[in-house]
């Protein structure tokens, strides 16, 4: 996320230039599918907000400030689509309807899919201002002031926030053997 | 029971935002306290779990299908409110590789014609930064512009019977220029693209002035000629630079020989 590279790929979107639209999507395609997938737990539901996160950012372009950073503008519309869609849909059972039950004995073998699986349980669990942070701190990899400056906290409680989501995270795995 | 600080600093360590002089705080907690070892070693097996996880390939198309959805504005806006400005310059122009014509029509793209009101430069509110050099012949008078957002230089010089006024400006955010020929006995000639790389975005020609918008490495010449009625030049051209509406910038180059 290189910021100069960014602003030089919006400058030329203004221009109408589709080769830095293309450019511009292909690099944040994929980490944004992935943090609304996180926050979602369905992956339709997560390719729905990511074409609507970059609708919103090209229909806002001329509003975007190059003084700050433009992936936290765009994650910041991301999170805010994707709780917006799970509002909307309420999508708990959908989330199961992709999984594997998680009731198992803990003493089985959990190989790198059913961890995945574990741990995005264990996301769902989290209330939405816990798993958002822990989105944005493990799987977008954003630093506590970045993590501050998207969803407007103050960093103490972005600490707090990941803190307390841990600490539910780290039951969780236990019971299933993880920890 | 591990206070609020040992949990702090021991969070910001496994999530690499521990300075030099917390760590060495750290380091002699972890010493001194079983649970807060237990603690790191937590948090620790937290993040590699966590980070275990493979990130998810987007659906196939899901890329195009943004692309498709998305409208960007048009590549370039081009105007012209009088007739009387259409006719290009021919001769000077041409040692530049581009008339109106061919760089814009045939370049760049005749796109959209719509009116547009023109600013009226007696009204504008702004910081004058005129720096004529006196550079007669070829070189002709220079503006130097050094504001924070936009930089570079607008020179003056004869092209044959035209007066090239050459712009090279940088500025990330777009800057409209306005040229104004009110008065000067002088009419809009052509333009040149001096750089590939980037396209004007708006281009306009209305009750005497020329307004360009344009952003980036902004290289390009405009052409006058005289208005064929006579050639005493009354007024100094009138250079004016705004963003977002205001009014950034103003200065004045000589139209006479």
């Amino acid at each position: 996320m290189d910021k100069s590279r960014d602003h030089e790929l919006i400058l030329r979107c203004r221009r109408g230039d589709r080769q830095a639209l293309g450019e511009l999507i292909k690099e944040y395609e994929r980490p944004i599918y992935n943090a609304a997938f996180r926050i979602l737990g369905n992956r339709d539901d997560a390719a729905d907000v990511t074409q609507t996160v970059f609708m919103k950012v090209f229909e806002r372009i001329d509003q975007y400030n190059p003084e700050y950073k433009f992936f936290s503008w765009i994650y910041r519309i991301a999170i805010n689509e994707s709780i917006n869609q799970r509002n909307r849909s309420k999508n708990e059972e959908s989330y199961e309807d992709e999984h594997h039950s998680l009731e198992s004995n803990p003493e089985d073998h959990i190989d790198a899919d059913r961890l995945s699986d574990v741990i995005q349980a264990g996301l769902m669990q989290l209330q939405e201002d816990y798993r958002v942070v822990v989105v944005l701190r493990h799987f977008s990899e954003m630093s506590y002031h970045d993590i501050s400056g998207i969803l407007s906290i103050p960093e103490k409680t972005v600490k707090s926030r990941l803190y307390s989501a841990r600490q539910l995270m780290k039951a969780q795995l236990a019971a299933l053997g993880e920890m | 029971m591990l206070n609020e600080r040992i949990i702090d600093l021991i969070q910001a360590d496994v999530d690499g935002e521990l300075d030099d002089h917390d760590r060495a705080e750290l380091s002699g907690e972890l010493l001194q306290s079983q649970e807060a070892r237990k603690f790191r070693d937590d948090m620790i097996r937290i993040n590699e779990l966590m980070a275990s996880i493979p990130s998810l390939d987007p659906p196939v198309g899901l890329q195009s299908k943004i692309s498709s959805a998305i409208k960007l504005p048009k590549r370039v806006q081009f105007s012209i409110r009088s007739s009387r400005w259409l006719k290009f310059a021919s001769h000077g122009p041409a040692t530049y590789g581009l008339s109106l014509a061919a760089g814009l029509l045939m370049g760049i793209g005749l796109t959209q014609v719509s009116p547009r009101e023109a600013q009226d430069l007696s009204a504008v509110v702004g910081t004058m930064m005129s720096q004529p050099e006196s550079q007669r012949g070829s070189a002709g008078e220079k503006l130097s512009v050094s504001l924070d957002y936009v930089q570079g230089s607008i020179k003056r010089s004869y092209r044959d019977q035209a007066i090239a006024l050459e712009f090279d400006l940088k500025s990330e955010e777009p800057v409209e220029v306005t040229i104004d020929l009110s008065g000067t006995g002088m009419r809009f000639g052509g333009f040149a693209d001096q750089d590939s790389a980037s396209a004007v975005e708006k281009f306009e020609v209305s009750n005497g002035k020329v307004h360009l918008l344009n952003s980036g490495n902004q290289q390009y010449v405009v052409f006058l000629r005289d208005e064929p009625k006579g050639t005493t030049h009354l007024r100094d051209i009138g250079i004016s630079l705004s963003q977002h509406g205001a009014s950034i910038y103003q200065g004045l180059l000589e139209s006479k020989e």
